[in-house]
């Protein structure tokens, strides 16, 4: 572990708060390698310095003592099993699947979508026999909404909603099988005696100790697969929790508890005992460390952090290096999006994703929601860029995820049906700085249109008896059927954009080979490469690294076929051009011009992936064309 | 790579080294947790993006011209390719209302009667959005900053760049705009101790709400405040417009006088054009004949058959020798282009013609070709050669008068020769006379339409464009202007319906007036000057000679206006002067043609100076006169006159004799036989003339104006109070006083209308508008004071 020191790197924010305090980082950073003397007492403001002067000389017995590296009870749990989700993230390698334990593998037996009376909704145990299929699309992420019982008072929809948590640090019976399999059933056993010390002689439901002990189960059959976890962090408490914990709630200054806007179902949190000095509220701060022990414990890999915005950059240093000391390896993805000045929502920070990022998330959200209003391809170029600067400018790997489509937005399937999902998820996999990302039911093109929407029902878990819907999206508020729809056509799709950026196209493709060894690299890794166009609806870029190509040639119009030219410097007169993604829609056609342009025809909504030969590509490209990520070294 | 901050590290090192303290992996965790936090004291946010713009009025004007700019260019560029961002969306509006204003304003310019209308168009325009803009920031945006001591109208520039105002939507408001240091001194101007319990809230909850009221305030107001505003100040600025405008157009006629001297100085060259072709008329030596003649034979051969120059034109035959050379029709080319028409090229042109043939050449071929026929008929008839000779000789004159000359010699030598006239007569016919000149004719022909026709039709036009900015009947000359202004001042200031009566008076001159009992007040013919002579009212009561000479000169003769100094200065004006006092015999006026021109010239411009003058004079001592008479009235010395000269009778009351003479002295206008009707015995009239227009009587009004003494007697002689010289038609100044004093009246009924009802209408607005405000931003329901506890 004493590399790890030489490899150290200081959390941005740190960073620059140290020099606004006139510290010199490198100065530092010679002081924790010179320093011999190791006393700390106070903590000055002038603590980091001090802290960092005594680094060196007791890290690697500290780190040995302490358990803090790549040693979590999950992969205690799982022989052979690692977290590195957040290098994965960091490196752009993880391809998430935002699922809903709830209904993720739900038996809607009477077809009317909605889980009731023997209906099996889905839980921990059923969950797991998903992952096969979940993994061999292509998954090796998954990003679990929330697991906590949801809040009962007040509620939307009639199972409550998600992200409106009765208990930060419990979970969901609801989630738990009470007669799973004899197998598997023995293993919760087993799983309940480490955590307790005492045997499970029922499986209760309601015993908090059985739901975490089926969770685990379900963690650790998704680690065995090598699919990684994100919990899903609410960001607000239920009513019934901000009646449970008076001290932790935000109040405004007429006396009443926050409501963040369009939410009437939560409450939010205090994140500051004063707001004004930004002393942190304790009680809020222990039950998040509580709940990172909770995760950790539980086997999640990460955390997804809902609107990381709720809380200011000094909790979530707090809160991530703490997770840190407890498994490095541990991710944090943040729900913000965009630079705001001031919040569309009342009682709601502004959306500060750099602070956020340099603070200590590793992934943000980002905007690539809004791509289907972008209808000139200068636009997504122009943000690939902002978030590349801002990469460069933090000085160390930040990453987005695909968020085309999340549990917020309209099903993709609504906007361009089948093509349109398949052009995106084709598209998100060749983007810089972009880890894939869809919601459950997506790959088999889900409109997630219920038709209970607003239904009346009698049995309802929480005060509302109506099917609370968002129409189009994911259905967080009720016991609804399993995600899914009938494009299975997408799934292939995605398993192979998936394939080519894990480099196992070579494994799942039966009829074309791909040349270049590691596309892997060249899509996580390599520059973004700009092809002018003379048709602003197509998008053209080429991904490149240590002389290897890959080029994407797509018509973001879902309604009509397209043709341009494209200028590809460097592109040699005998390339051909064979597309590695599977076919659909309109047939494309591509006419090598011999003078570094290639005339196309595209289908709508056609995404086209090509290897070529084209070395020399970067080089002779305009260099405001070529975006390039820097990594730490 | 994984990385673990430095700092845990640190602290677990930490931790070990005291060992006593690690027992567990949970307490050193809980350890470095504890240490994270005191550690998150240094960490700070970063800066906002967004910055609150500070400028100041000059900055913020620069930038709404950039912004207004900014936007045209965004419109467009939306429109051209669909692309927009909100921000740009929204600020479409603005741009759009200021486009189409002015487009509006264009429009309405177009078909405004007046420059100063063209003018209002596009001020009133730019008054509304400047009324929209102002009414907000003077009424509403200032007194909030002095009451409350922060800024509503606070701009920031926001992560994107763009420009906005803070508390645009108060909803979401960026507050991190404002650093800590100006929220504080925002709360301590508001009179919040920010170091309170929820002082940074209460600051920011005053802002917004105070923002939001005021906001709310500026939009139920705006549409009441932007039209009145801009009325008022349409109101304000308009008689200044019409004050640079007359000035505007006073220099412009200064420029014209100057085109007019320019113009003349331009023709010039042709004087000295004359001297060249005299010269080369000389050298062809043809005769003393001076251009003037040559030119006016020219000119008179324009309206004359060519033959009828010469006496006999069957006989004359023309001089083959003494064609128009070659090099005229060089001329005849150039001058079909008017620009090259010019003194430069003309005058080369024609000596070169007419010294074509050397003088010796000349005689000696008109020796060959008449001299040998003369020696012959000499040797004949016994005519010496030394007589051929002179004959000869006296044929350089020119073509008719050699023929004439030559003629007359021949016969009178002849006669007293005793030789047969009639063979002389026979042989000359056999001479060729004629020469083809009527190329050159024609070049001087059209030479002189086109160049001097053009002369004089500049001429004229800059006469006009002299004359109407300063003398003309329109709204908008300096006369018509300093008129308008001294009856604006001479208005009484008493009771406001007098007032009124008195203008509707002068408004309606044949209108009878109605008193409250419906009953006619007075004579139509008379209202209008009874009502008139109420306008020296004030004047005529002052008893005091000294402070009377005060109040007439500063009422009607006060130098330091500037209309009233751009009148003195147009019959002051050198040039004018110059061109009345242009010289007749300056050599262009020399022809006929020339001097059919300067006729013109001298008339138009000396009628105009005269109306210049007497409009002048007249506008002066009308007023003077006016005050004289209304003084004599009211002093009894006018009584005292008319019983001294018999003019009271019982037909012709005073009452009566003061009608007629206010009506002489008001009402009169050019027809002098309008004022003489009035009278059925003309010798009152003219008795009551004398006494109105008594020189002896003018004392102190002389001493004002000296010229009176001279309008006075010019008024005794003549019939009218104009100079008869001018006639009616011509002079539509003359006749407009009248005019315009109704023109004035109405103007000034207008305008009291008007503001009488708006100007209290506003100012009821701004006491609205102002004192609601201190009521506003209060945030004691949101802050509730707490209880201090009560007595026990």
């Amino acid at each position: 572990m004493t590399q790890a020191v030489s490899s150290i790197q200081y959390s941005p924010m740190l960073t620059s708060a140290l020099k606004s305090k006139g510290i010199d980082i490198n100065q530092v950073k010679q002081n924790v390698t010179q320093s011999q003397n190791v006393t700390i007492t106070t903590f000055s403001p002038l603590l980091a310095q001090t802290l960092l002067a005594q680094h060196k000389q007791i890290l690697p017995s500290a780190v040995n003592n302490v358990d803090s590296v790549n040693i979590t009870p999950a992969s205690e749990r799982v022989k052979g099993y690692k977290n590195n989700l957040r290098s994965m993230m960091l490196e752009n390698k993880a391809q998430i699947l935002a699922v809903i334990p709830r209904i993720m593998n739900a038996k809607d037996e009477d077809g009317n979508e909605l889980i009731q009376g023997n209906e099996i909704p889905g839980n921990f145990i059923n969950a797991v026999d998903r992952l096969d299929e979940i993994k061999s699309t292509g998954f090796n992420t998954l990003h679990v909404l929330p697991i906590h019982e949801p809040g009962k008072t007040n509620a939307m929809g009639t199972a409550g909603s998600l992200y409106a948590p009765k208990d930060f640090l419990k979970l969901d019976p609801e989630l738990v099988d009470e007669n799973p399999p004899a197998e598997v059933r023995k293993r919760i056993e087993e799983l309940y005696e480490q955590k307790t010390g005492k045997k499970l002689i029922k499986m209760d439901k309601n015993d908090p100790e059985v739901v975490f002990a089926q969770c685990k189960y379900f963690t650790d059959e998704c680690h065995k697969r090598g699919i990684k976890l994100l919990l899903d962090l609410p960001s607000c408490g239920s009513l019934d929790f901000a009646r449970n914990h008076p001290e932790m709630m935000a109040i405004g200054p007429d006396g009443k508890e926050k409501v963040p806007q369009g939410w009437a179902d939560i409450r939010m949190l205090r994140p500051f005992k004063d707001e004004k000095t930004r002393e942190l509220n304790m009680p809020v701060l222990d039950m998040h460390k509580k709940y990172v022990d909770m995760a950790v414990d539980l086997g999640f890999d990460g955390i997804r952090a809902d609107v990381g915005r709720a809380k200011p950059v000094e909790f979530w240093h707090v809160i991530i290096n703490y997770s840190h000391l407890k498994d490095p390896e541990f991710a944090w993805l943040a729900e913000t999006y965009t630079h705001e000045d001031a919040s569309p929502q009342l009682n709601m920070p502004y959306d500060r994703p750099q602070d956020l990022l340099e603070v200590g998330f590793d992934s943000y959200y980002g905007q690539y929601h809004i791509f289907k209003d972008w209808t000139k391809n200068q636009e997504l170029y122009d943000y690939v860029k902002q978030n590349i600067d801002m990469n460069n400018q933090i000085g160390e790997a930040k990453s987005l995820i695909g968020s085309f489509a999340t549990h917020d937005d309209s099903s993709p399937m609504l906007y361009g049906g089948a093509p349109w999902v398949m052009f995106t998820t084709v598209l998100q996999s060749m983007l810089p700085q972009v880890n894939p990302y869809m919601t459950d039911g997506v790959q088999t093109g889900d409109y997630y249109i219920f038709p209970y929407a607003d239904a009346y029902v009698r049995d309802s878990q929480t005060d509302n008896h109506s099917c609370t819907v968002h129409s189009g999206r994911m259905d967080i508020f009720n016991k609804s059927r399993k995600p899914g729809g009938n494009s299975p056509e997408i799934e292939e799709v995605t398993k192979t954009a998936f394939a080519l950026r894990s480099n196992e196209y070579n494994n799942i493709s039966n009829d074309k080979r791909l040349k270049m060894k590691n596309a892997q690299d060249v899509i996580t890794k390599g520059s973004f490469i700009i092809l002018p166009t003379n048709n602003n609806e197509i998008i053209a870029f080429a991904r490149h690294k240590d002389g290897k190509t890959l080029l994407f040639i797509g018509n973001r119009n879902v309604n009509r076929k397209v043709g341009g030219t494209i200028e590809i410097p460097g592109l040699k007169d005998t390339q051909k051009f064979t597309n590695l993604m599977p076919n659909y829609g309109n047939e494309c056609k591509i006419q090598n011009n011999k003078n570094s342009t290639i005339n196309v025809e595209l289908g709508a909504a056609r995404a086209l992936v090509f290897e070529i030969d084209d070395s020399q590509i970067e080089e002779l490209s305009n260099p405001q064309n070529v975006l390039i990520q820097n990594f730490i070294k | 790579m994984t990385t673990i901050s430095p700092l845990n590290e640190k602290l677990i090192s930490n931790s070990l080294n005291k060992k006593q303290e690690v027992n567990s992996k949970a307490n050193k965790h809980d350890m470095v947790y504890k240490n994270l936090i005191a550690e998150s004291a240094v960490i700070k946010p970063n800066k906002a993006k967004a910055v609150l713009l500070k400028e100041n009025p000059i900055q913020a004007a620069v930038r709404s011209v950039k912004d207004f700019i900014n936007d045209g260019k965004n419109f467009f560029k939306a429109a051209a390719t669909g692309q927009m961002d909100d921000n740009s969306l929204g600020r479409i509006n603005d741009f759009g209302m200021k486009f189409g204003g002015l487009l509006i304003a264009t429009f309405l310019a177009s078909k405004a009667k007046t420059k100063t209308s063209a003018i209002m168009q596009y001020i009133g325009g730019t008054a509304f959005f400047a009324s929209m803009a102002l009414w907000p920031k003077i009424f509403i945006n200032l007194p909030a900053k002095l009451i409350h001591g922060f800024k509503i109208d606070q701009k920031y520039i926001s992560a994107q760049g763009e420009k906005k105002d803070f508390f645009l939507d108060n909803q979401f408001l960026p507050w991190d705009a404002f650093s800590e240091d100006e929220l504080r001194q925002n709360a301590k101007n508001a009179g919040i101790d920010y170091d309170s319990e929820n002082g940074d809230e209460k600051i920011k909850r005053k802002m917004q709400k105070t923002a939001l009221q005021n906001r709310t305030l500026w939009m139920a107001t705006a549409g009441f405040a932007t039209p009145l505003m801009t009325a008022l100040f349409g109101d304000f600025v308009e008689p200044k417009v019409k004050d640079a405008v007359i000035k505007n157009e006073f220099k412009k006629s200064q420029k014209a006088l100057e085109e007019i001297n320019q113009t003349l100085s331009h023709a010039k060259p042709i004087v000295r054009n004359s001297k060249e072709i005299e010269n080369a008329i000389s050298q062809f030596n043809l005769g003393k004949t001076s251009y003037k003649e040559l030119i006016d034979s020219l000119t008179e051969s324009l309206s004359l058959d060519l033959k009828d120059v010469f006496l006999d034109s069957d006989n004359v035959k023309p001089i083959k020798n003494l064609k128009i050379a070659p090099d005229f029709e060089t001329l005849n080319a150039l001058r079909m282009e008017k620009s090259t028409i010019t003194d430069a090229n003309i005058a080369p042109l024609l000596r070169k013609a007419f010294s074509t043939r050397k003088k010796t050449d000349v005689s000696s071929e008109l020796s060959a070709l008449f001299g040998s026929q003369l020696q012959a008929t000499a040797q004949t008839k016994g005519l010496s050669e030394k007589t051929i000779k002179a004959i000869a000789e006296e044929f350089k004159e020119a073509p008719s008068r050699t023929y004439n000359t030559l003629l007359t010699i021949a016969q009178k030598y002849a006669a007293e020769n005793n030789v047969d006239a009639d063979f002389i007569k026979s042989r000359m016919s056999k001479i060729d006379f004629q020469y083809d000149d009527t190329e050159f004719f024609n070049t001087v022909k059209k030479y002189n339409s086109e160049v001097l026709g053009g002369i004089r039709g500049r001429l004229k036009e800059y006469l006009t464009s002299f004359i109407n900015p300063v003398m003309g009947n329109k709204d908008e000359s300096v006369y018509t202007d300093m008129y308008r202004k001294a009856m604006k001042k001479a208005l009484p200031k008493g009771n406001p319906k007098d007032v009124h009566k008195l203008l509707e008076a002068i408004k309606f001159p044949n209108k009878t007036m109605i008193d409250e009992n419906g009953q006619a007040l007075q004579q139509s013919k008379y209202i209008a000057s009874e009502a008139m002579a109420k306008l020296y009212e004030n004047i005529a009561n002052i008893k005091n000679d000294e402070e009377y000479k005060k109040a007439i000169t500063e009422l009607f003769l006060k130098e330091d206006s500037d209309v009233a100094k751009v009148a003195n200065a147009i019959v002051q004006d050198d040039n004018l002067k110059k061109i009345i006092s242009l010289d007749q015999t300056s050599p262009i006026f020399e022809s006929k043609t020339g001097k059919a021109i300067y006729r013109q010239i001298s008339d138009n411009i000396k009628r105009f100076a005269d109306v210049a003058n007497q409009n002048s004079a007249s506008i002066r001592s009308r007023v003077l006169i006016s005050a004289n008479l209304e003084r004599r009235i009211v002093s009894g010395e006018f009584k005292k006159q008319l019983e001294e000269a018999k003019l009271i009778t019982k037909e012709t009351p005073i009452e009566e004799l003061i009608k007629k003479a206010r009506y002489m002295v008001y009402q009169g206008t050019v027809a002098s036989d309008a004022c003489a009707m009035e009278f059925k015995n003309e010798n009152v009239y003219q008795a009551l003339k004398n006494i109105i227009y008594d020189n002896s009587k003018f004392g102190i009004e002389k001493e004002v104006y000296s010229e009176l003494d001279n309008i006075l007697n010019s008024i005794k002689s003549i019939m009218a109070f104009w100079s008869p010289g001018v006639s009616s038609k011509d002079s539509a100044v003359a006749t407009g006083l009248t005019n315009l004093e109704k023109t004035v009246a109405t103007e000034i009924l207008n305008n009291r209308a008007w503001k009488k009802i708006f100007v209290p209408m506003f100012g009821a607005l701004v006491a609205v508008t102002l004192l609601v405000q201190p009521f506003f931003g209060n945030i004691k329901k949101e802050f509730p004071e707490k209880n201090e506890g009560g007595k026990h």
